[in-house]
């Protein structure tokens, strides 16, 4: 993600690398429903670009 | 990550938004949001800081905002809260942000498509090779994501989003 400048996306991996050290499975969950999010936009954003 | 290597990180990159732990070794949180903001009066920057302490304690909040931060998250995270109070600190200075180059001009999206052309040298047909094999192994590692939650594998969780991340 940093190699395509996906800045939101790896701000909400760090939270999540954080959360992996304090052990907390509930804020984990909710921090991947927003990284599906935003991952599924850079997929789009990656997808068009071959495309064009 | 302690407060020095976030100092250290914050003056040596372009970042739109700093999430700054409270506790943290050698130095926590409120010590380096003062550096920075020190550092800030002399450029005239000022990057948004958010608290996220890991323990939670009585007039943590205050202390946060009196060392500069901007907003403060206590846990546990919420997930439409938290993605309000970053659209609060970051979202007018980007929607405000002036395209001053090029290159700039290259970041839409999600997306900053010059430092993706920079990784690659320029090299347009190495970049698409690059983001086929990462599109295929994406599904990968977000089911890695997923599976080390439902097992509570935090260390999994761990090393897997850093992999996503790109080290």
């Amino acid at each position: 993600m940093r190699t395509f400048g996906a800045g939101n996306v790896v701000l909400l991996l760090e939270a999540l690398e954080n959360l992996s050290r304090e052990r907390t499975v509930e804020e984990a969950e909710e921090l991947l429903v927003l990284l599906k999010d935003a991952a599924g936009r850079v997929v789009a954003e990656l997808a068009d670009w071959c495309r064009g | 990550m302690n407060g020095q290597e976030a100092v250290a990180t914050v003056q040596a990159g372009c970042f739109d938004l700093v999430l700054m732990g409270v506790q943290m070794p050698e130095m926590d949180g409120l010590e380096a949001t003062r550096l920075i903001r020190e550092q800030e009066m002399q450029s005239g920057n000022h990057i948004p800081i958010i608290a996220m302490p890991t323990h939670v304690l009585k007039g943590d909040r205050e202390k946060c905002l009196e060392a500069g931060m901007d907003e403060y998250v206590s846990k546990p995270i919420r997930a439409a809260l938290f993605r309000d109070t970053i659209c609060k600190v970051v979202g007018p200075k980007l929607a405000t942000r002036p395209r001053a180059d090029k290159d700039e001009m290259l970041s839409t999206g999600e997306l900053d498509w010059s430092i993706a052309m920079d990784a690659v040298d320029g090299d347009s047909r190495l970049l698409r090779d690059v983001i086929e094999a990462f599109l295929e192994e994406l599904p990968v590692l977000l089911e890695g994501l997923q599976r080390a939650i439902a097992n509570s594998d935090m260390d999994s969780l761990g090393r897997t989003a850093h992999t996503l991340k790109g080290g």
